[in-house]
C-alpha cells in the first residue's frame, strides 16, 4: 500500500532532516511510528502524503502509494492520491479544522468537489460519517463551528473528514496526544474499529509507546531523522534489539502503574542541525563504545522481520 | 452579540460627544473672534459687543457648552455666515459627492488590493511576492496631493484624457477616486498578503489540501475567508485616514464635496460650517466604523456563535 525508500528530506538551508528512511504498510495493515519529539515521525507522514510544509524538500528516495512513486509523479496526479487513496489526521484538531466552516460542510467538501454529490445529498453523507464515528447527535454538530465542540468530538469530526474519500490508508499524526486519557482510549478504540469494519491500513505516529502497542503489529522505531528499529510489536516489547528501544520500553508503565514513570534517557534528542556524527544516539546511549562516535549504523536484518541500526544489536538487554 | 453591537453603537455616540466637545473648545481658542468677521473690520465697539451678546460669547463657559451640546444635538450650528444658509444645510448638500468618491475608493482598493495582496501572498517570498510588496510600499510612500497634481498634469493637461476638476459624469470621478484609492489599495494589499501567507501556513489550509481538492478551491474556500478577517479590521481603522485624504483630492480637483467646502469655511472663518462639516465627518467615520464591526461579527462565526468546549 504504502512504501517509503530511502527518503531524505532537507530544508532550504540544506538541514538533513529526513536521513534515508524507509517503512512499508502493507494492505489492511497497521503500523506505529514512535520516537521522541523532533525524531522526524511528522515529516515522514506528511511527506508520505505529499504536503512537506514550506521550506522543506524531499531530495531523494521514493514515496510510492500503490507501487507509484508520488515524488516524480505530477502534480495532479499527487492531489489524485491525496483524499482518495491517502488520507490524514492531525495532532491539534482545533487547529486542523477551518474556524470559520461548519463541521458538515467540512466533511462533504471532498464528496461535492471530487464526487460531484449535491449539496443535500453530500449534507446527509457527512451525518451518516458522523454517526460511524460515533459522534452524539450527529445531525445537530454537522452545523456547529470546530470551537463548539469537545476535543473528543473535533478529533471524530476529523477522522470523519478524513474517511469521507473512503481512502485505503489513514496517516494519524498523534491522534490522540491533544486529548485526555479516557478520551485517548476511545479515540484508538474508533480507529481500531474503523480499520477492522472497512480494511483501512494505518501508519499511527506517536511518541508514545504505550498509546499504540495495542492498536499496531508492527513498529518503526525513529531516532535523529533515522530508523532505529523495525520488526513485529510483541518482539520489540518483549526483545528490543536497539538501546533506545529499550529505553522507550522500559518507559512504559505497567496497566497498574499510576503515575508514568520519569524518562529513563538522559538527555534530550539533537537538533536536525547538530547531530553528532557516527550514530546519533551515542552521546545517550548506555552501550557505546568508541567506534559509536565515529561509525555511522546501517540499518541491518537481525530476526525475521526485525531490523535494527546498532553495531551491538546483539548485546541489547530489555 | 445584541450587547455587543450595543456597545459599539455606545462607543460612537462617545466618540461624537468628544468631536463635540473638542470642536467647541477649538472654536474657543482658535484666533480671529467669530464676531468680528462677521460684522467686519471696521465695526465700532459698541456693535461688537452687541454682536457678542447676541452670539452668547459673553456666557459663563460651561453655559456656552451646555447650550452647544443642546444644538448639536439639533444639528443646529446658526447660519453659515457667508452662504446665506443653515452650515448643516449648506454641509448637507454636498454630502452625497464626498460619499460618492469615498465609496468609489473603497471600491477600487479592495478590487485591486485584495486580489494583488493574495497572488503575492501565496508564494511568499518569490518573486512576484516581492514585486507586489515593493510597489505597494511605493504606492503607499506617495502622497495625495502629489499625485492629485501629477495626474493632472498628465490627464488632463498632457494627453487630455480626462476632466482635470469638478464633478459630473464618470469621467469627472475618475481622477479623484484613482488618486484617494492609490495608498489604500497598498494598504488593503500589503494586509491581505500578509494575511494569506500567514493562513497558509495554517494547520486547517494542509487538511483542506489533504483532501485533493484543486488549489483554487483551497484558496477561495479555506485561505481567503480567513485571511479577511484582519482587512476588514484595518480597514476600519484606515477610515479615518481615508477621510483625511478625501479632503486633500477633494481640494486638488475642485470636488463638490465636504472637503473642498470645509477648507473654504476655514479660509472664511466660517466657524459654523466648519463645525457642522467636522461634526458630520465625525459621524460618517463612526457610521463606516460600525458597518465594519458588523461585518467583522458577520465573518468570525467564534465571536457569532460563543464557545461551547
Ligand atoms: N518547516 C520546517 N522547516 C525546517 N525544519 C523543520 C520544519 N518542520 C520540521 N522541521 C524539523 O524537522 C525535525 C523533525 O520534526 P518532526 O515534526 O517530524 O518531529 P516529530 O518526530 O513529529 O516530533 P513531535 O513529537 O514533536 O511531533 C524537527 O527537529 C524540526 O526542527
Ligand atoms: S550503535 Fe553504539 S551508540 Fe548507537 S545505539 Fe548502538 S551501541 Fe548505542
Ligand atoms: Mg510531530
Amino acid at each position: 500500500m504504502l512504501a517509503v525508500r530511502d527518503l531524505v528530506v532537507r530544508t532550504e538551508t540544506g538541514t538533513t532532516v529526513i536521513d534515508g528512511v524507509g517503512l512499508t504498510v502493507p494492505r489492511g495493515g497497521a503500523v506505529g511510528l514512535v520516537g521522541e519529539s523532533g525524531s522526524g515521525k511528522s515529516v515522514t507522514s506528511l511527506a508520505a502524503i505529499g504536503l512537506l510544509p514550506d521550506g522543506l524538500l524531499a531530495v531523494s528516495g521514493a514515496v510510492e502509494v500503490d507501487d507509484v512513486d508520488q515524488l516524480s509523479a505530477s502534480a495532479d496526479a499527487r492531489r489524485g492520491t491525496r483524499g482518495k487513496k491517502v488520507a490524514m489526521i492531525f495532532q491539534d484538531p482545533l487547529a486542523a479544522l477551518n474556524p470559520r466552516q461548519r463541521i458538515g460542510r467540512q466533511i462533504d467538501e471532498i464528496l461535492r468537489v471530487r464526487d460531484g454529490l449535491g449539496r443535500a445529498e453530500a449534507a446527509r453523507a457527512a451525518v451518516e460519517l458522523l454517526r460511524r464515528v460515533d459522534m452524539p447527535d450527529p445531525e445537530k454538530r454537522a452545523n456547529d463551528y470546530p470551537h463548539q465542540l469537545s476535543g473528543g468530538q473535533r478529533q471524530r469530526a476529523m477522522i470523519a473528514l478524513a474517511l469521507a474519500g473512503r481512502p485505503e490508508l489513514l496517516l494519524c499524526d498523534e491522534p490522540t496526544t491533544a486529548l485526555d486519557v479516557t478520551v485517548q482510549k476511545h479515540i484508538l478504540h474508533l480507529l481500531a474499529r474503523v480499520r477492522a469494519e472497512s480494511g483501512l491500513a494505518l501508519l499511527l505516529v506517536s511518541h508514545d509507546l504505550r498509546v499504540i502497542s495495542h492498536v499496531v503489529t508492527d513498529l518503526v522505531v525513529m531516532y535523529a531523522g533515522r530508523i532505529a528499529e523495525t520488526g513485529p510489536v510483541r518482539d520489540l516489547l518483549s526483545s528490543p534489539r536497539h538501546p533506545y528501544t529499550a529505553a522507550l520500553v522500559r518507559n512504559v508503565p505497567s496497566p497498574r502503574a499510576r503515575v508514568a514513570l520519569p524518562a529513563p534517557l538522559p538527555g534530550t534528542p539533537p537538533e536536525p542541525s547538530d547531530r553528532p556524527g557516527g550514530c546519533a544516539f551515542h552521546p545517550r546511549c548506555p552501550l557505546a563504545r568508541d567506534r559509536c562516535a565515529t561509525d555511522k549504523p546501517q540499518l541491518r536484518e537481525i530476526g525475521t522481520g526485525r531490523w535494527s541500526a546498532c553495531h551491538y544489536a546483539e548485546e541489547v538487554r530489555p | 452579540m445584541g450587547r455587543l453591537i450595543a456597545k459599539r453603537i455606545g462607543i460612537g455616540v462617545l466618540v461624537l460627544w468628544g468631536a463635540v466637545t473638542l470642536m467647541f473648545l477649538l472654536v474657543r481658542v482658535a484666533p480671529g473672534d467669530p464676531a468680528t468677521v462677521l460684522v467686519g473690520a471696521t465695526a465700532t465697539h459698541e456693535q461688537l459687543a452687541a454682536v457678542r451678546q447676541s452670539m452668547g460669547l459673553n456666557d459663563p463657559l460651561f453655559v456656552q457648552y451646555w447650550h452647544y451640546l443642546g444644538d448639536a444635538a439639533r444639528l443646529d450650528f446658526g447660519d453659515s455666515t457667508t452662504l446665506s444658509q443653515p452650515a448643516m444645510t449648506a454641509v448637507l448638500h454636498e454630502t452625497a459627492a464626498t460619499l460618492q468618491l469615498i465609496l468609489a475608493a473603497t471600491v477600487l482598493a479592495l478590487v485591486v488590493g485584495l486580489p494583488l495582496g493574495a497572488y503575492a501572498g501565496q508564494r511568499p517570498g518569490r518573486f512576484r511576492d516581492r514585486l507586489i510588496s515593493a510597489a505597494t510600499l511605493g504606492l503607499q510612500a506617495i502622497p495625495n496631493f502629489w499625485v492629485g497634481i501629477m495626474f493632472i498634469l498628465l490627464f488632463a493637461g498632457t494627453w487630455g484624457l480626462l476632466p482635470s476638476s469638478g464633478a459630473g459624469g464618470i469621467d469627472h470621478l475618475v481622477l479623484p477616486a484613482v488618486s484617494l484609492a492609490m495608498p489604500f489599495t497598498a494598504i488593503v494589499a500589503r494586509l491581505t498578503r500578509s494575511a494569506v501567507a500567514a493562513s497558509t501556513a495554517e494547520a486547517y489550509v494542509r487538511t483542506a489540501r489533504s483532501k485533493g481538492i484543486p488549489e483554487r478551491r483551497v484558496l477561495f474556500g479555506h485561505i481567503l475567508g480567513n485571511s479577511l478577517l484582519p482587512v476588514v479590521t484595518v480597514v476600519g481603522l484606515q477610515i479615518g485616514a481615508l477621510i483625511g485624504g478625501d479632503v486633500v483630492v477633494e481640494n486638488v480637483y475642485s470636488w463638490p464635496g465636504i472637503g473642498s467646502l470645509l477648507v473654504t469655511a476655514v479660509n472664511n472663518r466660517d466657524y459654523n460650517v466648519v463645525q457642522a462639516a467636522a461634526l458630520l465627518i465625525a459621524g460618517i467615520v463612526v457610521v463606516l466604523n460600525l458597518c465594519v464591526d458588523l461585518l467583522y461579527l458577520r465573518l468570525d462565526p467564534r465571536i457569532r456563535t460563543g464557545g461551547r468546549a
